[in-house]
């Protein structure tokens, strides 16, 4: 019996082997075509590539790249120590699988999707769970899309978060469609808006052809007042008249309940009073039609006919789920810009340069400076079924993607034909999560993987089955006061029903995949503490409990990191050590995040990463100093606390801040500066301090190499 | 090695900072990463003969009440609230009781009392005052500080063209590069933020920090000889030496005298109106000072005071020191907000939003003072002669400094946009 166990062990072991085995092999045959392509690229423009990186800066970068942060110190030499020769492709893995991914390539979708509150009395906490969740899921991208698209009902109910997208240009139907056009299919055509497009090949019947897939969407943002059940409101909306907080409450209230998309699309939409060509008249009906790929019509029906007809100038139509019938175009492996448009954006993220051109303006032919490369990475996604996380996976082990960069711009004339990634600015949310991961011990445990509810959210739940007098009840009652205490009131609410759900503290800080040492301790300590519990010895069980509840709070540290240098509103996490994942979407105005260019959500791809000196203020004296430098209690100034000797504090602050060891001459620098520090000083802590503040100040720490 | 040897110790020419200073610090540039190719020179056809130099905007966000203020109704008992009429040091021109220091201001003033949106909403209204264009989901348009700003640049010196002072940060630039973005002050009180040493941290110190900083950055640099790299080198240089510049004093409202600080109110936008007098003083070409809490839903006669009075000192004061000072002429005063409020006070003792006909007012910068310029009906609800809609009245403030009405800036992707958007300048109040 024994012996067959130990032979099914053994065969699972090695199968799992197999297993890894065989996709490292087919990762192979993806990466060297890759290679190859790229090295065909260079050698037409007679260019070589860059020679292969090393650790250090492999794994900067890789953290960087994929869950958004600096490595903390001890991943860094957890990595440095590993002497698995195949640990590159364990980090990469690890790391697209864990919560950092959804939080780094959640900040990513935030601002090419431009997420954020709908006219300040829709908040999108529902559309962030719902990308959050897709990014967590692996969803397929070409899914991940359709739902955006087809998205209908009730914005605020749990899991319908979707709805947000198109929600975020609420009463502005046309726009949408642009933006769609530019986000999913690279096209820029919103010219076309209201005139021939003046320099490329579209007219505006095209573009009102196309806005007719979506024509007859509602946008509520309000109950509709067409609806049967408005009229049921109507006596209770008159009773709260005279008490200007009720009302006010009470009207947010039935915006949560009610703010929908609805209606699948009628396929006609009616030319504007003032379309000017020869090709068709003002107000004629127009049936949806698309501008490239491959053909598709709505299902149009008898009704449709007549809506055709009918001298009306209003747009009407009977439903014909032409949304859905433009999804599906927009997502069909057969329509020319989908792919490409996001192998464009990925290629784009990693690499630090565009594979073909400007994400949001790409042309219907172009495949870039190496249009073999396109195809093959075209090639890739569609076999891997828009598999996102694998098509990291597979870039992230090429050569190409782990050379070291360039030391130099590419002289002028000279394409960038991807010899090797390129030197980058971080984002600002690289560059914020990156301090964090200096004041915490595990950065990433305190990522929420729970989908939680924001307030509207949760309110939604709480009122959705009522019925009008029993949600003017729900009013009255829970005496919310003015609008503001309202919205702190359920968002509060929302923050206890949140905790009654959550996971507990332990389990999300074990979720966490990014500390492995610390996550042994606790594993041995655990071990340990059963085997005192089974001796009953009581002393050692008491101070193994102490141990375990001690190195806890270091593996889950939202709890101790208390200082709350900024209110970041009752939008996102108030602690000043939340992510730029968990903070609002965007952040306050004057927030670290926005002063180094986190996009206001205004436009597509809106982030910047343009220099300024209130930037450089920040750093040399601002908030960082309290936060980051002055803080002691930061895992930074532990780890430099925890040994004794000049070396090797400069050693470990090199190690834990840039992710690599000094230089001798570096070495020297600082030591004078300890040396210097102890002749005016006599706090003992300022010239950790100067060490800290001076490699948090260098170029070295916001560029990406 | 102090300080002073780090900031010889370079010889890249001194550039405009301040440029530098604007941009990005408001977050946003609307311009893709890759569009951002070499802005070439460019030239604008500015009228040298235009009165106004330099303008100071005063934003009253929320929506200012019409009839409670430069347009009252005190013969309507049903508009009127407790809005009763003063009246003023310009013949026929009338303010309510609650601007009495404006209403000896007046002969400078010229009250626009027929603008009227299109807007109802706050953030809808208050960026179609701002940029004279309505809010789009594809494109972010600038506000006119900005058209300023790249059209006029600064007055001279090294200041920046554009300041806006208004808590939690400024408006971006919409689509043309971020430098022609305000630089922000939160608080007149402080400056420009964190341009001072930390508390905690000892010159001394910091002249360490920076030793050793430069050396690591100088290293940095020359591995990494990239333009990015370069920026930020010189960023940092830039910051160090803006810290003890004489530049930075133009943002110090302390150095102005208690007697004025006394004259304009101690308020945060006392101070403000203040520092925009000194910036202006120093050749910053516009400066937006913002007002907030005019959102009178209800009970408004508890709350409109306490506002008002704030505005009418320091308003009051602004145009009062300006004159005095020989500045009027030439720096033009404008007081805008995005709608009026409902004539008709509401079930809460309130007024709602009311776009359909609202006030504005223009005060110096070549503009005739003492005058009223279009007209409401007894109630306030309606405009019934010379309609300004917000792109007129945009047009009228560009028109005062000089700028080209006519002259097309493409945007990055190639969409041409005017100053006040085909807005008519209203001629007959010069």
């Amino acid at each position: 019996m024994k012996q067959k166990l130990i032979l099914i062990l053994l065969i699972i072991m090695s199968s799992t082997i197999f297993a890894q085995e065989n996709k490292e092999a087919k990762y192979k045959q993806y990466t060297d075509k890759i290679d190859k392509l790229v090295y065909y690229g260079l050698k037409h423009y007679r260019q070589r590539p860059n020679r292969p990186a090393d650790d250090y800066t492999f794994v900067r970068r890789v953290y960087l790249d994929v869950i958004g942060r600096i490595p903390t110190y001890k991943e860094l030499m957890a990595f440095k120590n590993d002497s698995d020769p195949n640990k590159r492709n364990k980090l990469i893995d690890a790391l697209v699988d864990s919560e950092g991914y959804v939080s780094h390539n959640f900040n990513y979708w935030a601002d090419v999707l431009r997420i954020t509150s709908v006219q300040d009395t829709l908040y999108p906490e529902n559309y962030i769970a719902f990308v959050k969740d897709s990014l967590r899921k692996n969803k397929p991208y070409d899914q991940f899309v359709r739902e955006l698209l087809t998205a209908k009902g009730d914005l605020h109910k749990p899991g319908n978060g979707a709805t947000g997208y198109y929600m975020r240009d609420a009463g502005m139907p046309l726009d949408n469609m642009s933006n769609s056009m530019k986000v999913f299919l690279g096209t820029s055509m919103e010219c076309a808006q209201c005139h021939d497009h003046p320099f490329d090949r579209w007219t505006q019947l095209d573009f009102y052809k196309l806005a007719a897939f979506t024509s007859g969407i509602e946008m509520n943002r309000n109950l509709n007042y067409r609806d049967k059940e408005a009229q049921a409101y109507k006596p209770f909306r008159e009773k709260f008249k005279p008490d200007f907080d009720k009302s006010q409450v009470f009207g947010q209230v039935l915006r949560i309940k009610y703010a929908d998309i609805r209606h699948t699309g009628t396929g006609i939409i009616r030319l504007p009073h003032d379309y000017d060509y020869e090709d068709a008249k003002p107000f004629q009906a127009v049936t949806a039609d698309v501008p490239f790929g491959p053909k598709v019509k709505p299902a149009f029906n008898k009704d449709s006919e007549k809506a055709l007809k009918s001298s009306s100038k209003r747009n009407i139509g009977p439903e014909v789920n032409s949304r859905e019938t433009f999804a599906k175009w927009v997502t069909s492996k057969e329509n020319p810009m989908f792919t490409k448009a996001i192998v464009n954006r990925l290629w784009m993220k990693l690499m630090g340069g565009a594979l073909i051109g400007d994400p949001i303006n790409l042309s219907r032919k172009g495949k870039g400076i190496n249009p073999y490369l396109t195809d093959e990475l075209v090639k890739i996604l569609h076999t891997e079924n828009f598999d996102m996380k694998e098509f990291h996976k597979i870039v992230l082990r090429s050569q190409t993607y782990q050379r070291e960069t360039s030391q130099r711009d590419l002289a002028a004339g000279k394409p960038y034909v991807f010899h090797a990634p390129l030197l980058n600015r971080l984002t600002a949310e690289q560059i914020w999560d990156s301090l964090l991961s200096l004041a915490l011990v595990n950065p990433d445990a305190s990522l929420n993987t729970k989908p939680e509810l924001g307030g509207y959210d949760y309110l939604y739940t709480v009122i959705n089955n009522l019925k009008p007098n029993e949600v003017a009840d729900h009013v009255e009652k829970n005496n919310y006061g003015g609008r503001g205490d309202f919205v702190r009131k359920i968002y509060q609410q929302a923050e206890e029903h949140n905790k009654k759900n959550a996971v507990n503290a332990k389990s999300i800080a074990t979720n966490a995949p990014m500390d492995p040492s610390m996550k042994r301790e606790l594993d041995d300590l655990q071990d340990e503490l059963k085997k005192a519990r089974k001796l009953n010895r009581k002393k050692t069980v008491a101070k193994i409990q102490k141990q375990i509840s001690d190195l806890k709070k270091e593996m889950n540290p939202g709890g101790d990191a208390s200082m709350s240098m900024m209110n970041m509103g009752y939008k996102g996490k108030s602690d000043a050590y939340a992510r730029a994942s968990e903070i609002s979407s965007p952040a306050p105005r004057g927030h670290f995040l926005r002063q180094f260019g986190q996009s206001e959500r205004l436009v597509i791809d809106g982030s910047s990463k343009e220099a300024s000196i209130p930037q450089a203020f920040t750093l040399l004296n601002g908030k960082v100093e309290d936060q980051f430098i002055l803080n002691q209690n930061s895992y930074i100034h532990k780890l430099i606390s925890s040994v004794d000797d000049s070396d090797e504090k400069i050693q470990m602050a090199f190690l834990a801040i840039l992710n690599r060891e000094p230089k001798y001459s570096e070495v020297s620098l600082f030591k004078e500066l300890f040396k210097s520090e102890a002749k005016y000083q006599k706090h003992s802590k300022t010239a950790e301090n100067d060490l800290i503040w001076t490699l948090i100040n260098t170029n070295e720490f916001i560029f990406r190499r | 090695m102090d300080k002073n040897t780090f900031l010889k110790a370079d010889e890249i020419s001194r550039r405009s900072f301040i440029n530098k200073l604007a941009a990005g610090c408001l977050g946003v540039t609307t311009i893709p990463q890759l569009m951002t190719s070499n802005a070439h020179a460019e030239s604008f056809a500015i009228n040298k003969e235009a009165p106004a130099k330099a303008v100071i905007y005063l934003y009253m966000s929320g929506g200012l009440s019409h009839v409670d203020s430069f347009d009252v109704k005190p013969e309507n008992s049903k508009v009127r609230g407790e809005a009763s009429a003063l009246k003023t040091n310009a013949d026929g021109l009338r303010v309510s009781k609650f601007f009495p220091n404006m209403a000896k201001q007046m002969k400078h003033v010229a009250a626009i009392n027929s603008l009227t949106t299109t807007q109802g909403a706050h953030d809808q209204g208050s960026y179609y005052m701002h940029t004279s264009y309505e809010s789009r989901g594809t494109i972010v348009h600038p506000y006119l500080g900005s058209w300023v700003n790249r059209m006029a640049g600064n007055v001279h010196g090294t200041l920046p063209a554009n300041v806006m002072i208004r808590p939690g940060g400024t408006l971006g630039a919409g689509w043309m590069p971020g430098k022609f973005a305000a630089l922000p002050v939160d608080n007149p009180k402080d400056g420009v933020k964190y341009s001072s040493r930390h508390r905690r941290v000892s010159a001394e110190q910091f002249d360490r920090r920076i030793t050793v900083l430069d050396k690591m950055n100088r290293e940095f640099q020359q591995t990494y000889k990239q333009t990015s790299v370069r920026e930020y080198s010189d960023i940092y240089k830039d910051a160090i030496e803006l810290m003890s510049s004489k530049d930075l004093e133009a943002f110090d409202v302390n150095k102005e005298s208690d007697k004025d600080k006394k004259a304009y109110g101690t308020s945060s936008f006392g101070l403000g109106c203040l520092l925009a007098r000194r910036l202006v003083q120093k050749g910053v070409r516009w400066v937006e000072v913002n007002l907030g809490g005019w959102d009178h839903h209800d009970n408004i006669y508890g709350r409109f005071q306490d506002n008002s009075s704030t505005l009418d000192q320091a308003m009051a004061a602004l145009i009062n020191d300006l004159n005095e000072k020989g500045m009027l002429k030439s720096t033009l005063v404008v007081l805008a907000t995005e709608f009026g409020r409902t004539p008709m006070i509401n079930v809460n003792k309130g007024r709602d939003h009311y776009p359909k006909a609202f006030t504005g007012l223009l005060a110096g910068g070549g503009v005739k003072g003492g005058q009223a310029y279009g007209k409401t009906d007894k109630d306030g609800m309606n405009v019934v002669e010379n309609k300004v809609k917000i792109p007129d009245f945009n047009a009228t403030i560009a028109h005062a400094l000089g700028l080209p009405l006519e002259q097309k800036i493409f945007s990055a992707t190639g969409r041409p946009f005017t100053v006040a958007h085909k807005g008519k300048p209203i001629t007959a109040i010069f």
